[in-house]
Parts: C-alpha cells; sequence; structure tokens
C-alpha cells in the first residue's frame, strides 16, 4: 500500500490549508501604514503621475550618480602582526563551554574579527561538527546587551572600585562568620577548579555550588547509588546495536547531542555491500527528533516509565513483571531484543528521577552493556550540578546565612524552578556579586556586576572527558571593560598572577608534569594550543561493581497515573534554546524547531485527540496552572493525555531580542526525590479565546501529494537495493528531451544528502546563514512566510496522526542543470556556471519573483524590505556591533532582490584559487559548503561529481540516489539518499 | 510653426527634457585634489607676540615674492604653491608648512628657513636674506592661511561647458521660433545640431562614466613617489605589496615596513625631509597613515590578486599600468566589467602545465589536438557571474 505522506493536520484530514489566524497572508491597512503612504494607497494615480514620477527618479539618480564618488580611505596597519594577512581567513583552535554543550572549536577570524565557528576535526568528539548553539554563540560576542563595564546598582564603576568593594565584601562575610557561597554552572576546566579550591582555603565559610539548569542530578545519584561513582559515564551509541530511548532526546538536546549524532548516524549508515544498520527505538511523550530518528517510536506517559523499566528489567531477569496494560506485547518483544544484543545494547533516560535511572543502570548492567557501550572509565565531565545543594542554598538564603553570593554562569531567577524563591532569598544576601556577561535576570538582583569575557576574549581550558583536555584562547580582545571570572578571581584571591600566567603553569605542573618552564613545555603548550585539544590515552579497566540493593526497594507496576481532569506535562528542551542562556540570539530565535517548524517561541504540544476533544487548534491561548499563558500547537505524535512545553522562553530580562519571546514554564517544575523534577502533572488546559501568532515556517510551502521522500525498510533493502526508490528507474526510462545533454568538463558541483544520517538537528541551518550573511526577519516577518534561510529542513509526517513517523529532508537549491528559474529571469540574473552552479547575480536582479515562482523547491528567498539597513527589523545587521560578523566575503543583499544557496561559492572558489596557484589537483576533502561541514551525522556528501573518483560520484551512483521531483527533469546537482528504517515487520 | 502655442509647449516639453539631461551631466569637480591632511582641522595654535594687520600683509606679500626676499632668490610661493594645482609637486604647499609650523615657535621657523638640515633646501634657501622680524612676518602670515586653508581657483567642467551649450542650443531655438533676428536658417541649424551632439555626447561619456574613476589620481596624505622607490631605487612591487601573491588584497605596507627603510634613509632626493618626517611622525605617534584608496572595485565584486599573480602570472602593470613612472598613482583601466571580460575572453590560460586542469579533459584534448589555438579563462569558466559576483 502506498504510504501516504502529510506536512499538516489540515493537509491530512483534506481540509484547505487554512490559516490560524484569520487572514494574515493579505497584510491589513493598518500594519502597511508605515511602508506605504496612505494616500497612495486610497488615490488612484494616472499614467501622467507615473510618468512624472519616472521622470523625478530619473533625475535624481542621475543627479545621485553624477556625483563625485566619496573618497575612500585606506589605511595599513601600523604595525601588521605577523599572521595577519589582511583578506584572509585565520582558523584559532579554541573550546565552547556554556555550562550545557561542549564544543572544540576552530574559530574562523578574518581580519581580526571571529566570523565563524566550525568542529574541530582533530577533536574525536567534535569530530570537525558543531551543533546549532555552539555555531550560533560568534553572534552573542557581538551582543549589544553585554555588559561594557563593571557595575554597582546599576551605573557604571570603575574596576579598582569593584574590586575594592569585592573583597571589603568577601572580608566582611568572613568576619560576620556567614557563609560565602559561589554558584556556578558546571565547571569542566581544571584551572579554574583549582582557583575554585584556592578560595575555599582562603576564605572561610566558603561554599561551592554547581547548578545545571538541564539537570542529570538524578543520573549522578542513580550512579552513585548503584556504582559508588557519582559521575556521568561515556556513551557510545557507535558501539550500541539496539538502542532504547526513554525521554532521552540525545541527538538533539542530551548531554552531548553533537557527539551522540555522529556516533549514531555510524550505526545507522548502510553500507551497500553488507547491509547492516542498528536499531533505535524511542519511548516518549513529547515529539522529539530523536523519536523522529527512530525505528520504532512508542507514546508512553512519564508516569508509566518507571512501570515500563521495572517490567523490561523484570522480564529481563526472568522474574514476573507486573502487567502494564497495553504495553505487555510491545515489551516482550523488546525484551527478547534486548537479550539477544547483550553487551551491544544501550538503554538512556532523560528523565530526572534517580527510581528511574537506577533502573536503567539495572537493565544495562543486567544486559552486559558497561564497558563496550557504557563506560566508566572515560566519564563525561559535563553536567555535575546538584540540584539538592541547590535547593539547600535557597533555603540557607532565605535563612538569611549567606553573607557574599558569587554568580557565574548561571540564572537560576529566570530558570530555576524556584527562581522567585531564589530571588526572594538573594534580598538576605549581604553582597551579591554577579559574573554575567550580559544581562539576565538574576543579575539585575545583584549588588555588583563584574562582567566575565565572552568565551572567544578568554582563555580557558577544560576536560570534556576523562581522556581529552581542551584548551581555549582567545581570538580578539575584550569589546567592552569586562575581565574574565578567572582573572576576577585570582584578584579578589589577592593573588598577583594572571590567569594566562596561571593557566600555563597548572598545565606546565599538572597536565603535562613538567618540573619548570622551558622550551619543553612551550613546545607542547604551542601545540596543544594549535590543535585545541590534548588527547591523552583512553584509560581501561574494570567498571566499577553494581549494587543491587536500591534497585530491590523500586516498587513493581505503573506509578499512579494522572487523575481525570489532569494533563501530565512533560519540560523539554528545544534545539534552538536549550536553558535558555541563549535567548537573545536572533539566529537561535528565528531557526524554526526542526519538528513543529515553529520560531521565535515556544508553545504548548497538544496531542489531535486531546485537541479535538478540548477542541483547541493551533495558535489558541491556553491558561494552564495559574497564571501560565501559553499558545497551543497540535502536535502530531504527542501521546494523548500528555503535553509538552519547551524552556528556555519568556526572558524578561535578556536584550532586545528575547525580551518577550514566549513563556517561562520552569516554574511549573517541580522538585522531588533530591531532583528537580521536569514531569508535572496540570489541569486542564483552559481556553481564554485569544489567538497568538505562530510564526510557522513549514506550511508555506507545500508539495501536494508528490513521493518526496522515499523510505524502505532494511529487510526490503537487503533483498533489492532499489527497494523504495524503483521509482527512480521508471522516471529515467521516460526522460526524453530533445535538447542536447549539458555535459561539464572539469568540474560539476554536487550533493548528496543521506537521508539516513540526517536527524534534522538544524546545524546546518545555522551554520549556512553564518556564513552566507542571512539576514533574521523578526517574528512578524516569519510570520508572512518570508523567512530567509537558504537552507530548510523539510518535515513531513507518515501513517497515523496520532503517532506518525516523522521524516526530516534538508533542501537547499538544488542547482538543477535544467532550471527552471534560469529560463523565466527576464534580466538574465540567474544562470548556469561551467561548473553546475545555478548563479544569482544580485546586483543584476531587478527582483520579478518570476524565477520564485517558477522554481518548483521554493528555496529562492526574496528580501522584502532592506533588513540589514531598517531599524524595523530585529536584525543582527542592523545593530552597530552586529554587522561585525558578517562574512566579507558574501555580499549583503539589498532589498527586492532574490537569493538562495550558493553551494558556498566562496568556499568554492578559495579552495580552488588554493589549489590552482600551487598547480595541484582539487581534492574532495578540502572542500566543503558550511552546511557540509558542520554536520554531525556527516549527512551531507559534497564534492565533484565529473571526478569518477570522488565519493558524491560514487553517492550519485548509489541505487539509494533519487532527485527530488526528478519527473519534471530539471536534473538536480541535489541527491537524496533513499531512507531505511530498520523495522521488524 | 501655424500654431504658437503648440510650438511653446514643444519648447517647454523641450527645456524640461533638457533639465533632466542636464541633471545627468553634472559632475562636481573641485575637492578631487584635496588632500587628506588639510581636511582635518586640527586647533589653532598659540602664537608668540601678537602680529599686527600690518606684520601679515607684509609675511604675505614677502612670501609670493612681491617682496625680494633676497637678491637673485626666487619667492617661496614659486616653490610652495599656494592654491590647489593639478600637477604634481614635490615641495611642500603653504599650507602644508602652514599646517606643520602653526604650533612651532618662530625660532623653530627661523632655523628651518634660514639654515635648513636638507641638502635640496639648503641648496634652494641659500640666497634668502631675510631679517628675523621678515621670518616672523611671514611666519604672521602663515599661520593665518593655515586656517583659511587653499585659494580654490575656478575649475572649468564638463558642467559650465554643458550649461553654456545648452544656453546656445535654447537661443537658438528661441530665435528660429519666437524672435527671428537671424535671417539664415541654416545658422539655427548648424548651432542646434553642433551643440546637441556636443550635449549628446557629453551625456553619452558621463553615464557611461558613471560609477567609475578612470584616471583618478588624488593627492595622497605622504607624497610616496611609486617613480622614486620602483624606478630609481629598483624595489620590487611585491617587497610592499607582499600579500597580492596569495591573498585577495595586494595590501598595503603598514607603517613599520615602510620604517625598514626609513629607519635610515631620512631625507628625499627631491621631497628633501618634510614627506618622510611625516612618515616617521605617524609611527612615532601611532597614527596609521589615511591613505586615500585609487583602485576601488565596488562590493559586490571580488578580486582576488593572488590568482592573478599567481597561477595566472599576470603583471601588475598589465592592470594598474606603469606604477613604477607614477609619482602619484593614477588609475588607468577603467575597472569596468567589460574590461576584465575582455581579458577573460582573450587571455591564455595555461592548462596543459598546471595540474589543476588536469580534470578539465575534454579542454586539454581539445588544445593538444589543436582544435583550439589556446584555452583561455573563458574556457574554464572564466565569463561565470559567480567568479566574482558572490
Amino acid at each position: 500500500m502506498k504510504k501516504k505522506y502529510w506536512k499538516s493536520l489540515e493537509e491530512l484530514n483534506g481540509r484547505q490549508q487554512q490559516d490560524y489566524v484569520g487572514d494574515h497572508l493579505y497584510v491589513n491597512k493598518n500594519e502597511m501604514s508605515g511602508l506605504i503612504e496612505e494616500k497612495s494607497l486610497n488615490t488612484s494615480s494616472s499614467r501622467r503621475d507615473f510618468l512624472k514620477l519616472c521622470g523625478f527618479s530619473i533625475a535624481t539618480s542621475a543627479l545621485i550618480a553624477g556625483c563625485e564618488r566619496p573618497v575612500q580611505k585606506a589605511i595599513p596597519y601600523l604595525f601588521k602582526p605577523e599572521e595577519i594577512t589582511p583578506g584572509k581567513a585565520n582558523y584559532y583552535a579554541s573550546t565552547f563551554f556554556d555550562g550545557d554543550d561542549y564544543g572544540s572549536i576552530l574559530v574562523k577570524v578574518r581580519d581580526g574579527r571571529p566570523i565563524k565557528i566550525e568542529g574541530n576535526d582533530l577533536c574525536p568528539l567534535s569530530d570537525g561538527s558543531a551543533s546549532a548553539r555552539i555555531q550560533a554563540s560568534v553572534l552573542e560576542l557581538y551582543d549589544s546587551a553585554r555588559f561594557r563595564h563593571p557595575m554597582e546598582d546599576g551605573s557604571q564603576v570603575s574596576w579598582e572600585y569593584a574590586d575594592k568593594r569585592v573583597i571589603d565584601g568577601l572580608r566582611s562575610a568572613a568576619e560576620s562568620g556567614g557563609k560565602t557561597v559561589l554558584l556556578t554552572g558546571t565547571v569542566i576546566s581544571p584551572s579554574t577548579k583549582s582557583i575554585i579550591n584556592k578560595f575555599l582555603q582562603k576564605q572561610p565559610g566558603f561554599q561551592w555550588v554547581q547548578y545545571d539548569p538541564l539537570s542529570f542530578s538524578a543520573v549522578l545519584e542513580a550512579n552513585r547509588i548503584c556504582f559508588n561513582s557519582r559521575v556521568v559515564p561515556s556513551y557510545r551509541f557507535d558501539n550500541a546495536q539496539l538502542i532504547v530511548g526513554f525521554s532521552a532526546d540525545f541527538l538533539g538536546t542530551w548531554l552531548m547531542p553533537a557527539t551522540f549524532a555522529g556516533q549514531y548516524a555510524g550505526g545507522r549508515r548502510v553500507p551497500a555491500e553488507d547491509p547492516q544498520m542498528s536499531r533505535h527505538i524511542q519511548f516518549e511523550s513529547s515529539m522529539s527528533i530523536t523519536g523522529a530518528a527512530a525505528d520504532e517510536r512508542i507514546q508512553v506517559k512519564p508516569s508509566q516509565v518507571k512501570g515500563v523499566l521495572r517490567y523490561l528489567y523484570d522480564r529481563l531477569r526472568g522474574s514476573m513483571p507486573v502487567s502494564i496494560p497495553g504495553f505487555d506485547a510491545t515489551l516482550d518483544r523488546i525484551a527478547a531484543e534486548l537479550d539477544e544484543n547483550r553487551g551491544r545494547s544501550l538503554l538512556v533516560c532523560g528523565i530526572n528521577d534517580i527510581d528511574i535511572q537506577v533502573l536503567v543502570n539495572g537493565i544495562n548492567y543486567l544486559l552486559g552493556n558497561y564497558g563496550p557501550v557504557i563506560d566508566f572509565m572515560s566519564r563525561i565531565g559535563l553536567r555535575s550540578g546538584d540540584d539538592a545543594a541547590m535547593e539547600r542554598l535557597i533555603a540557607e538564603m532565605k535563612n538569611g546565612e549567606v553573607s557574599a553570593l558569587l554568580i557565574h554562569n548561571v540564572n537560576p531567577v529566570f530558570d530555576h524552578p524556584d527562581g522567585e524563591g531564589f530571588g526572594q532569598g538573594m534580598e538576605r544576601v549581604g553582597v551579591k556579586i554577579s559574573l554575567a556577561p550580559s544581562k539576565d535576570e538574576t543579575s539585575a538582583l545583584c549588588d555588583f556586576v563584574c562582567p566575565d569575557n565572552h568565551y572567544l576574549e578568554s582563555w580557558g581550558d577544560a576536560i570534556p572527558v576523562t581522556w581529552q583536555y581542551s584548551l581555549q584562547q582567545p581570538a580578539i580582545r575584550p569589546l567592552g571593560d569586562t575581565r574574565q571570572m578567572q582573572d576576577s578571581m585570582l584578584k579578589w584571591l589577592g593573588e598577583e598572577v594572571d590567569y594566562y600566567t596561571y593557566l600555563r603553569n597548572y598545565w606546565q605542573v599538572s597536565v603535562f608534569g613538567l618540573p619548570e618552564a622551558g622550551k619543553e613545555f612551550d613546545d607542547r603548550w604551542n601545540d596543544c594550543l594549535q590543535k585545541g585539544v590534548f588527547i591523552t590515552s583512553i584509560p581501561e579497566g574494570p567498571q566499577p561493581s553494581f549494587n543491587e540493593t536500591h534497585l530491590a526497594e523500586i516498587p513493581s507496576g505503573s506509578t499512579v497515573p494522572a487523575g481525570e481532569g489532569f494533563f501530565e506535562m512533560e519540560i523539554t528542551q528545544s534545539i534552538a534554546a536549550g536553558s535558555g542562556r541563549h535567548a537573545n540570539n536572533p539566529w537561535l530565535q528565528e531557526l524554526p524547531d526542526p519538528v513543529s517548524k515553529l520560531s521565535w517561541d515556544n508553545f504548548l504540544a497538544v496531542s489531535p485527540a486531546d485537541a479535538e476533544s478540548l477542541s483547541l487548534a493551533t495558535g489558541d491561548i491556553v491558561r494552564i496552572d495559574g497564571d501560565i499563558r501559553i499558545a497551543v500547537l497540535v502536535q502530531p505524535g504527542q501521546a494523548p493525555g500528555t503535553v509538552s512545553a519547551a524552556m528556555g522562553y519568556g526572558r524578561t530580562i535578556a536584550g532586545k531580542v528575547a525580551e518577550g519571546v514566549g513563556v517561562n514554564v520552569m516554574p511549573l517544575a517541580g522538585f522531588a526525590g533530591g531532583c528537580t523534577d521536569y514531569r508535572v502533572n496540570i489541569s486542564t488546559p483552559e481556553r481564554t479565546g485569544e489567538k497568538h501568532k505562530m510564526a510557522l515556517s513549514q506550511t508555506h510551502h507545500s508539495m501536494e501529494g508528490r513521493a518526496i521522500v522515499r523510505e524502505t525498510t532494511l529487510g526490503e533493502y537487503r533483498g533489492n537495493r532499489s527497494a523504495g526508490n524503483e521509482m527512480r528507474q521508471k522516471i529515467l526510462d521516460h526522460m526524453y528531451t530533445l535538447y542536447e545533454e549539458v555535459k561539464f568538463d572539469g568540474l560539476h558541483w554536487a550533493m548528496a544528502i543521506d537521508l539516513n544520517a540526517c536527524t534534522g538537528c538544524s546545524a546546518c541551518v545555522i551554520a549556512c546563514q553564518a556564513e552566507n550573511n542571512i539576514p533574521v526577519i523578526g517574528k512578524e516577518e516569519v510570520y508572512r512566510r518570508r523567512i530567509m534561510h537558504w537552507m530548510r529542513i523539510d518535515r513531513y509526517y507518515s501513517g497515523e496522526s496520532d503517532n506518525p513517523t516523522v521524516h526530516f529532508m534538508p533542501v537547499m537549491c538544488q542547482h538543477c542543470d535544467n532550471a527552471p528559474c534560469e529560463n523565466v529571469c527576464p534580466v538574465s540574473a540567474t544562470n548556469h556556471s561551467d561548473e553546475g552552479i545555478n548563479q544569482m547575480a544580485y546586483v543584476r536582479c531587478i527582483g520579478t519573483k518570476y524565477c520564485i515562482n517558477n522554481c518548483p523547491y521554493k528555496v529562492r528567498r526574496f528580501n522584502w524590505f532592506g533588513y540589514a539597513r531598517s531599524d524595523k527589523y530585529n536584525s543582527y545587521m542592523n545593530d552597530e556591533t552586529g554587522r561585525m560578523v558578517l562574512n566579507p566575503d558574501v555580499t549583503v543583499r539589498e532589498r527586492g532582490i532574490v537569493e538562495k544557496c550558493s553551494f558556498c561559492i566562496q568556499r568554492i572558489q578559495e579552495a580552488k584559487i588554493e589549489a590552482k596557484n600551487e598547480g595541484r589537483v582539487l581534492s574532495d576533502e578540502e572542500l566543503l559548503p558550511a552546511c557540509a561541514q558542520t554536520c554531525p551525522s556527516k549527512a551531507i556528501i559534497f564534492g565533484n561529481i565529473a571526478d569518477k573518483n570522488s565519493r558524491i560520484y560514487k553517492a550519485f551512483q548509489d541505487k539509494r540516489n533519487y532527485h527530488l521531483l526528478e519527473e519534471l527533469h530539471t536534473l538536480p546537482s541535489v541527491g537524496y539518499l533513499t531512507r531505511i528504517r530498520n523495522k521488524q515487520s | 510653426m501655424q500654431n504658437p502655442s503648440e510650438l511653446l509647449r514643444t519648447a517647454r516639453k523641450a527645456i524640461l527634457l533638457s533639465c533632466a539631461l542636464l541633471f545627468l551631466s553634472i559632475n562636481v569637480s573641485s575637492n578631487e585634489n584635496m588632500s587628506a591632511l588639510y581636511q582635518e582641522t586640527e586647533e589653532a595654535g598659540q602664537v608668540l607676540g601678537p602680529p599686527t594687520t600690518d606684520d601679515i600683509k607684509r609675511g604675505e606679500r614677502l612670501f609670493r615674492g612681491l617682496i625680494s626676499p633676497g637678491p637673485d632668490a626666487a619667492s617661496c610661493a614659486s616653490c610652495h604653491n599656494t592654491g590647489l594645482i593639478d600637477s604634481f609637486n614635490w615641495n611642500p604647499s603653504a599650507h602644508e608648512i602652514a599646517l606643520a609650523y602653526r604650533d612651532r615657535s618662530h625660532d623653530d621657523f627661523y632655523q628651518v628657513v634660514m639654515d635648513p638640515v636638507s641638502a635640496k633646501m639648503t641648496e634652494v634657501h641659500d640666497s634668502y636674506r631675510l631679517s628675523e622680524e621678515e621670518i616672523f612676518q611671514i611666519k604672521a602670515w602663515m599661520d593665518e592661511f593655515a586656517e583659511h586653508g587653499m585659494e580654490s581657483r575656478p575649475v572649468i567642467t564638463s558642467l559650465l561647458l554643458f550649461i553654456l551649450l545648452f544656453v546656445i542650443f535654447l537661443g537658438a531655438i528661441a530665435d528660429l521660433v519666437i524672435f527671428k533676428k537671424i535671417p539664415y536658417k541654416l545658422i539655427h541649424l548648424v548651432v542646434i545640431l553642433v551643440a546637441g551632439l556636443f550635449m549628446v555626447k557629453n551625456i553619452a561619456h558621463e553615464a557611461i562614466a558613471l560609477g567609475r574613476s578612470q584616471f583618478y589620481e588624488p593627492d595622497q596624505p605622504i607624497k610616496f613617489s611609486h617613480r622614486v622607490h620602483a624606478l630609481e631605487n629598483q624595489t620590487d612591487c611585491l617587497y610592499c605589496h607582499s600579500i597580492a601573491e596569495y591573498s585577495h588584497s595586494a595590501g598595503i605596507p603598514s607603517t613599520s615596513q615602510c620604517m625598514n627603510c626609513h629607519v635610515i634613509v631620512r631625507e628625499g632626493t627631491y621631497s628633501g625631509r618634510f614627506e618622510i618626517n611625516k612618515l616617521v611622525e605617524a609611527y612615532e605617534n601611532d597614527i596609521p597613515v589615511r591613505w586615500i584608496r585609487v583602485h576601488n572595485l565596488p562590493d559586490h565584486a571580488f578580486f582576488s590578486h593572488a590568482q592573478h599573480t599567481g597561477s595566472a602570472g599576470l603583471d601588475c602593470s598589465e592592470c594598474h599600468g606603469e606604477v613604477e613612472t607614477m609619482d602619484r598613482v593614477k588609475q588607468v583601466s577603467d575597472l569596468s566589467m567589460g574590461w576584465c571580460l575582455d581579458c577573460h575572453r582573450s587571455t591564455e590560460v595555461d592548462v596543459l602545465d598546471n595540474e589543476f586542469y588536469s580534470l578539465y579533459m575534454q579542454l586539454r584534448e581539445d588544445v593538444t589536438s589543436g582544435r583550439i589555438d589556446y584555452a583561455t579563462a573563458r574556457d574554464t569558466g572564466g565569463t561565470d557571474c559567480m567568479k566574482c559576483h558572490y
């Protein structure tokens, strides 16, 4: 039977695509009034007026053009630094760690300005890739919401004054006998830890609390209970043949998503010679990209997870499990599958509940996964925050036991469930010092702000996993009068040394173990600095023994489900927003959520069944528990009886981009069993009758009823390499043309996307935006379906609306050799290059938009306004400092012209010129567009298809390869490899 | 000619049209030659002893040579121009000197005029017989001159010519239609034709040159002469423009690089010490030199020096002209797209020896088999839009 693919519920139900809020596509007059004068809308204009206007505009333009060109200055360096060549980019290896995510990175610095982040391919964790948030972090360097100088109660002070007051404050805190608390996010920098230890020794009553808004407390605690080791072990998704996830979005947001996506994709790539792939089963209530990637997605309510795990544990142990209605058969099957994959399976769970995590540990232990798949010998340093300690801190603060509070890299007033309580507690603290780099809710309540540098302005180090050291070096001088946190701490400790020297000394003694600084140290230090990482041997040894005591105490059976009139709500994370610390980043705000396709908002995901029974529709504002009012999005795949909403939205003090975007749902979260509980029971969402504008980016380019995503199962693929892609042969057989076939001599660029590897993580979208100066247009314009991204992730559903299969498909300009857009351009602004690129000459474009209308892929974008110039748009480009991030190798587009993917022509040209000048063949490996470069799962293959030895040529020869809408005979240069799912049936 | 009101309407239309065209030809060319230094106003300096109006007047006369500065001595103004000039003058202009000495004492000024250090100045100033008072008067005038700036003189631009022709053109039409003073219509015809043709030519010329600046030759803040450096002292282009071989940009050398030589060379053959002093001063005071950019490509055109000097093997002069003969750099080529493409269509590309082109099998075969004489940049995609515009 032919599978029915659909993109929205309206499409599935055969309804017309209705607009969620009135006729918003027709811009009403009030909105237009700012753009066009009222008068010209009302009066009819005659031919004569037109001619007058014509004459006037010609005369004016002639007058302007006739004037002398402005005198331009060319100001060379006074002293040119040796390593800088004007016009050429330098790449510096550094480290990204914001408290949530780690990445070893390369910073592209052009003429002294960092303009792009790329993954460091020498780091096994990054492997050349960087997630969307890491990619976007460069923009925050130029954020105008950053603090420019130290402040006392909101007014500027000098560093000398601030230091004196802080030191006095700390001294009087110590003398008063109260506690001095340093509250940080997870710290993975060994040298910073040693500075904190110095503080611990020097300051009486000093206490260090680590707090993670994305908590892993339960995992840590469960590991302490089971293995007597309070750490996060490393996971090897590439070694797992069977992956079972429980509400763990490990491809999108859980722990180290970019690393895991790379490992995961390794097991999901199907070699044609020997078709093998891992199998992935995901249990979840809300729809994540991990659930979308799974071979089998099973809906489960958060309250049922414990019972399900207990069932699996009991079944695997051979004891009689307590039945869970509706799940038994499935669980028996999965237990059997797990049994078959002992030692090569992996269970992960994202629920912050100790009992659940102990059960997960128990099952993994039973299956013998510790060692080959989960490794306690190499530990992950991320997420060492302790929820219980944070709870205690709030209580202590409220009791007035805390005399001094230093806050670095966390914003608990916003993202802690009891943020309000934390704020109240702060009132009773003697001296409150924030080290926040930019304004946030917590620093607003502090007495002193001693702003930290942006990480691209700072030195640093990190140990993300036991066997890897990672160095961080500044790529630019601090833009404001800021000082990095470690320097401030050293200053307050009364140390004479600056952090750079301290860091070098630390590495000399503690990392390299060298007795004295000298040539050997310099060489090793410089080597590490250049490579960004220092990899020690991966430790081997026995895994810790398992303690079953606690496990035995966990009761069998399902926990009490939410009663009548209640909904189980899960607070999730979105790929773009995360914990909300990057909320003032317009790139991330405008990045559509890969599943819901909504940007500039969070939403309450409601299952289609519940939406129908509650008569809710997308865009309805509902009231949930108390005062939280949030817009509904009907999300196919959401488990009935559950709802979910992402954290990280609803910032109130963050800068002009973030403020007022979305709703903060963290106050709903609770605290249970020593851990923050992201699962809550809420009363039935109550309609308010109001509507919210939903800036959805997908419904505006529907490809109705055509076979766009092609899919097969592993079983079928084993029998037939063209399975799922049979229609390609039929189409090829019917391709007749009267025109001569276009031949490419030398270079013919092409791209193939392995739909099996693509997870929809959207890192490519941000990479493309950073590389190609793509404007941010703001919610209003996205709402008008004008999003500018050159690379979009199309999402399709198939199957039932309650639990559909989700398909992702990255779509960018297909660079058709027979391009429909090229034929219709009246001024030949778009045409075909000798290298097979559909090229777009912006200066020639007059904005007829014929090409947009004639493009079957809808990949061309129109600059409705001068986004780079007008203050009307929430764009980084019209910001004094924000525009420093622009790539000087790419034109900033004007109003009224069309733009689209260029295959990163500037990168192609650069690589070609280099190869030409060196007189050598251009290698397949050295040249990648930004999207392919950053893809964590290496799903994008790019190269020269005219070269028969290239990887791309081989990919195009693969029987899985097909082209989007190839029946139109557009002959795209972008191919897609048919998706294969490892389904049992 | 029967209906005068219709004719009037026609005339009015013609005038309107001409006005529009007039706009088209406007070409304001005045401060093209203004040096960057003059545009920067500095605070007025102090003057020792208040000079009287007479002092200033006498100072000006002395400077301009109305009062002889000494037997057989040329006037100051004969070397140090007081007005804007088109030609290149090695000697500092009166205004530059005035600015340089505004904040310095009379003794300094006396010293430099009467007992100069540099050889060239010593030779020229040798015949000066000026008293201390006269020097004081010259300085007094110069201090005032520093405030006024250079004297501008009317420049006959194409605009003035255009207006003149336009008036004649209109006059001829008016006489033909209304006044009828000149009996021979042939005269009208000739005048209208000639003036009209000139105007059309002018408009066409200006329209083509829109946004281009061929023959642009601005005064630089320091009178750096490529002739002296590249021709007389045989410095290689790439010694200073070293990154031209591996970057998009050819690069203007940093001030510290100039100082590689000028740490020793402190006196120029033609310029004495005045110009080199500016460099040294900039270097010592950490003020970058604000050169005037001569070759300006529009922002949407990406050009790589590396490719053109590297694999293409072009000589600098092929685009920049004989820079080594220029005292003041002048844009020789118009840098238009047509000019680029002409070269791309005709210049040979060495596809056989450069391994990069080994992928271009068809092209190589065409060359080796003699089907085409040689491969051009166009054959390797050198005329594609996205080779330069992205």
